[in-house]
């Protein structure tokens, strides 16, 4: 039995769960964005879960020629070039995850704009990268080596965060009291939270990094 | 591979990227400019707040025109952020001099079956003895903190603890919010005392 015969294969079934897990993390994270008492630690996660786990649960639960088809659009040419996806992606995340370094103005700059929807459209650009029938970097160990450098200043500024001995994000923290934590220590939790919703991608990186093994043999 | 193809990616990529950073810096150049070292506020009147003082008297902002406000909403009960904030204020306003008369620090309740004014005098004392507390039936507090966007329930499993917004805004002498600090910013007594000055001077 097949899909031509109209009955979805497990396959087809995983991917539709993919696809609907992608929309439930997306909507979660979405409420979470707009919770009044929320603190760093779950306005990140909210901000990471967007970025790092809707990204390939959507694109997982696109059939493959949809996929491979992303970059057939001027628009989509554009978005899903691996430079754009890199160069965007990085320069997104050090800009939004250390607005302390920066002025105050742009730090708001960067609040006011719809972040969360940037987000999840720099994650998707660049997991494609790393995904199946979406990825265009070859040979595949190359967009292995690609995503973990493309993830290290995540992971660096998360490790900031949870070293830091001074708040960045002063103008943005209403409320300490929800667990009784100060904002130093939501930041640290916030940084906790970074690196652990930053695993997956260094996880499928270092798995395609790995392919260059099986390439050479 | 076509002539000019190698190239073409990373040409994208400064392009995108000169744009991203045009956008930030332009905004922060010509969109944003505030001059305070609290947060943006939309340029507005300030909420109402019709309250009962902790000295039994009948309360409305506009008593206090002509004066800089700082309004708080807490609870005489808070364990942490409540008292810190008081503290704060209280050595931003050391910090004034003799414009210290031309601005009033206003503390809301949102715990009304607790914080009697008694209770509240005897409280705010602690931290300046012209610190005005004010209280109300509970429907009058919800209204009042809802109207000042501050978001506040019953803490879990703690019955005396209320999680709320931690937020200080500060009201210009004709009324207008100008400002509002977030419990990172209010310990910058020096940014708070500059805000007041600037809002006494311009306004």
């Amino acid at each position: 039995m097949n899909q031509a015969a109209g009955i979805f294969t497990a396959l087809d079934l995983l991917r539709t769960a993919s696809f609907l897990a992608g929309i439930a993390v997306m909507l979660l994270a979405f409420y979470g964005l707009h919770d009044p008492l929320a603190s760093m630690a779950v306005y990140g996660s909210a901000m990471m879960a967007l970025n790092q786990i809707a990204p390939p649960l959507l694109l997982l639960g696109l059939p493959p020629e949809w996929r491979a088809g992303l970059r057939r659009t001027v628009i989509g040419d554009w978005l899903f070039d691996p430079w754009v996806a890199f160069s965007a992606f990085v320069l997104f995340t050090i800009a939004v995850s250390l607005p302390g370094i920066f002025n105050a103005a742009l730090a708001h700059a960067v609040f006011a704009a719809p972040l969360g929807l940037f987000e999840l459209i720099v994650g998707l650009m660049f997991w494609a990268q790393l995904l199946p029938c979406s990825q265009t970097i070859t040979p595949s160990w190359r967009a292995g080596l690609y995503g973990w450098l493309g993830g290290t200043p995540m992971m660096v500024i998360g490790l900031v965060w949870i070293w830091s001995s001074h708040v960045f994000y002063a103008p943005y923290l209403n409320v300490i009291c929800e667990w009784n934590i100060t904002p130093l220590q939501d930041q640290k939790w916030a940084g906790v939270l970074m690196v652990i919703f930053g695993i997956p991608l260094q996880l499928r990186s270092i798995w395609v990094l790995s392919e260059m093994f099986f390439e050479i043999r | 591979m076509r002539k000019g193809a190698r190239w073409r990616s990373p040409f994208r990529a400064v392009i995108v990227c000169s744009a991203l950073a045009l956008g930030f810096w332009s905004y922060s150049k010509f969109g944003n400019v505030f001059d305070y070292a609290g947060s943006p506020v939309p340029h507005r009147l300030a909420p109402r707040l019709d309250l009962i003082t902790d000295r039994g008297q009948q309360f409305s902002l506009g008593q206090l025109r002509g004066h800089a406000v700082l309004v708080y909403f807490g609870y005489t009960n808070c364990p942490d952020v409540c008292p810190t904030t008081l503290a704060d204020l209280a050595s931003a306003l050391r910090g004034l001099g003799g414009l210290r008369s031309k601005v009033d620090v206003v503390f809301v309740t949102l715990d009304p079956a607790h914080d009697t004014p008694p209770v509240l005098r005897h409280y705010l004392t602690a931290f300046d003895p012209h610190f005005i507390g004010l209280t109300a039936p509970p429907a009058a507090i919800a209204e009042a903190a809802k109207s000042w966007n501050i978001s506040w329930k019953r803490a879990p499993g703690h019955a005396d603890y209320i999680d709320h917004t931690s937020v200080v805004a500060l009201v210009g002498p004709h009324g207008y919010l100008r400002t509002r600090y977030g419990v990172a910013q209010i310990s910058d007594r020096d940014g708070v005392s500059k805000d007041i000055r600037h809002v006494l001077d311009v306004s």
